[in-house]
């Protein structure tokens, strides 16, 4: 009952403001003009119907969405999250909340969907744009439900991310600048890490002094931390995408790179979710006060004051 | 003034166990800008004083280099408007938001009733209700989804929200505002606004944080009719406030801090008694002949101090007895037939003002 209270308070506020409007317009004429240039600029007339150029100007249309869209999602969802808590301390509204029913839990949880509606909303809206790609072919229905997968838990994972800074960092504009440079963080460190791996790893043949370690017939292994990119991950959700590595393999079981990106995912989610949940539990705030006095007076007087 | 009161704090009347029990047990009613209570049992109470509602043992509260609250000691009776004043700095928000579980004490502890704070804040916090020195509202929701939105969130069932929510309007006078958005509200609005959302899970204890600052002199009147309704329904309200006119009129018990440290507490007469204020006594007189006949005999009396006559037949001292002295000195001037048209004796803000200004004289910026 709390939860949908506040979950309609969130709808609410952010529904009434017109800036939800006009981002959901702009959003879908960017990715239309985007989209629209594509099929202008790619090799498609009447002669060629049915052939390879039309699933291919179906493939580019496809990646250019998916890459566009992920990038709004990166840089959209954080401003839905990101002052979430922190909006309402500045409000002063947070003590008025903290004395209700509304437990932590459902606190964070309530802020996380509400803020995720948001983008949710966003990629509902973008659903007719990527109809158009089943006209021209070279993309199934199932790669589209697992790039979508992808884009639902990236913005879970963002929502939190910018859900936890709200929590620990006062300032909401910190927040957000922090929020945004751990999304940028996640973006490039994948492909750092790969950068850094490829140059110094033992299959370079420059790693090891003297000799050179990885065999030419031996392919490397796969590369795992790459699937940590939301890009990487988006990318390897279709066959005919610019990256297809094989699959991770962990005992018997046997994991496509996205699926690894939605488990770390799931993971990172679930961390900071906990995470959040202890910071805002009233017990807590109440234990390390008192163990901060203890100390503060110990090292003050050195008086057995509270023993 | 003075018997008023005292009547009133034997009066203990029962209090409503839950919101819509309430709702039947008591129907507000507004008549031409004045609340009045349509059904509400009361009893007379015959047994001993009850253990006090909340008690505030040797709490402390320091923030980094700076002790907000210093050994304090307090006992709040059940069914009594409380006035904590102090001057700023004194820890009054502090201990309202250590009251209301949202701030733990650095040492020390709350205890309501059988319950101590630190144990169970979550529990605590649905006893109260707060309402800060800071309006906390939502600009872009309307009056009634604000309060339907706090309604929920106590998990008051859906069906009785719109209920609630309409009482609760009416009885702050806000019903014309229903549809209003937040930030159209002026003021005074806002803040009956926000006593209305601290009392949408029916608290027993309301915790004002400044209620009257940034007020008008008619928003101020209507609050302080809403707060003596409120404590009427079987509510125990402590309010902090520099307005000590207003407090004086309004509570019962008063708290008076400095520094973090209490400087006294209690029933507002006796706090003003112990601290030397007296109360002011104005006697108006029939017949202005026998004016000083009567400054004679009031200046001969110990009791009485600062005789002065603002007119002719208008006498204005300080008293500072008790009960008994004050008829006393009634009776001898009845006894000498010196006519008298009222004879009133106030406690006041006036002389609450007083002896706060002595005690807190050159610490106001501590």
């Amino acid at each position: 009952m709390t939860f949908f209270a506040l979950l309609t308070k969130e709808l609410r506020l952010s529904l009434r403001r017109e800036r939800t409007v006009w981002l959901i317009v702009a959003y879908i004429l960017l990715l239309s003009f985007l989209g629209g240039l594509v099929v202008v600029e790619s090799d498609v007339s009447s002669t060629n119907v049915g052939t390879i150029s039309w699933s291919s100007t179906g493939i580019i249309l496809y990646t250019v969405l998916l890459l566009v869209q992920l990038f709004l999602i990166l840089f959209i969802t954080p401003a839905f999250t990101s002052t979430a808590i922190n909006g309402e301390k500045e409000r002063q509204t947070f003590d008025l909340l903290l004395c209700s029913h509304l437990s932590p839990s459902t606190l964070i949880i309530g802020k996380l969907i509400a803020g995720l509606l948001n983008t949710l909303l966003l990629i509902a809206a973008s659903i007719p744009l990527f109809s158009l790609v089943f006209f021209f072919g070279g993309v199934s229905p199932v790669e589209t439900l697992e790039a979508f997968t992808i884009y639902f838990f990236t913005a879970i994972t963002i929502s939190m991310v910018g859900l936890f800074f709200s929590i620990i960092i006062t300032r909401p504009a910190i927040s957000t600048a922090i929020t945004y440079m751990s999304v940028l963080l996640w973006l490039v460190l994948p492909l750092i890490i790969t950068i850094l791996v490829t140059v110094i790893g033992p299959h370079n043949g420059i790693s090891t002094v003297g000799t050179t370690t990885g065999t030419p017939n031996t392919p490397p292994p796969p590369q795992w931390y790459l699937s940590g990119s939301p890009i990487t991950g988006l990318l390897s959700t279709y066959s005919n995408s610019l990256w297809n590595p094989e699959n991770y393999t962990l005992g018997a079981m046997s994991f496509a790179p996205w699926e690894f990106y939605l488990g770390l995912c799931i993971i990172v989610t679930g961390l900071l979710f906990l995470s959040s949940l202890i910071l805002l539990q009233p017990a807590t705030m109440y234990r390390s006060t008192r163990k901060s006095f203890t100390t503060m007076k110990k090292a003050e007087t050195g008086a057995t004051l509270l023993t | 003034m003075q018997l008023e009161r005292k009547n009133r704090k034997k009066i203990d009347l029962k209090p409503p166990s839950s919101w819509p029990i309430q709702r039947d047990f008591i129907h507000l009613k507004r008549n031409k800008g004045a609340l009045h209570m349509a059904q509400a049992t009361s009893t007379i109470q015959t047994e001993a004083p009850p253990r006090p509602l909340i008690r505030i043992q040797h709490i402390y509260k320091r923030y980094q280099q700076v002790n907000a609250l210093q050994d304090l000691n307090l006992a709040i009776p059940r069914g009594t408007i409380f006035g904590l004043i102090g001057p700023n700095g004194a820890g009054k928000t502090t201990l309202l938001r250590i009251l209301a579980a949202l701030l733990p004490p650095t040492l020390g502890e709350v205890w309501f009733e059988d319950q101590e704070v630190s144990h169970a804040p979550t529990r605590i916090q649905q006893k109260v209700g707060y309402m800060p020195d800071f309006f906390g509202v939502y600009p872009d929701l309307t009056a009634a989804e604000y309060l339907e939105f706090y309604a929920g969130i106590h998990r008051i069932p859906r069906k009785q929200r719109d209920t609630i929510v309409t009482d609760l309007l009416e009885l702050v006078d806000l019903s014309s505002k229903r549809d209003a958005l937040v930030e159209t509200l002026s003021r005074g609005m806002k803040q009956r606004l926000c006593l209305a959302r601290a009392l949408v899970h029916d608290p027993e204890i309301l915790l004002l944080d400044e209620p009257a600052s940034g007020l008008d002199p008619r928003s101020r009147v209507e609050l302080r009719e809403l707060v003596r309704t409120l404590q009427t329904i079987g509510k125990t309200i402590i309010i902090s406030s520099h307005i000590l006119l207003e407090l004086a009129e309004m509570c019962t018990d008063i708290a008076i801090l400095q520094n973090g440290q209490l400087i006294i507490a209690g029933n507002v007469d006796s706090v003003t008694h112990q601290l030397g204020g007296g109360q002011q006594l104005e006697i108006r007189l029939l017949d202005t002949t026998l004016l000083p006949e009567a400054l004679d005999l009031l200046q001969a009396q110990p009791e009485i101090q600062n005789v002065t006559h603002t007119t002719e037949a208008n006498i204005q001292a300080d008293f500072l007895g008790d009960n008994q002295a004050l008829h006393n000195i009634l009776s001898t001037l009845i006894k000498r037939n010196i006519p008298i048209i009222s004879f009133a004796p106030r406690t006041g803000g006036g002389r609450l003002e007083k002896v706060f200004m002595h005690i807190t004289e050159g610490n106001s910026e501590s």
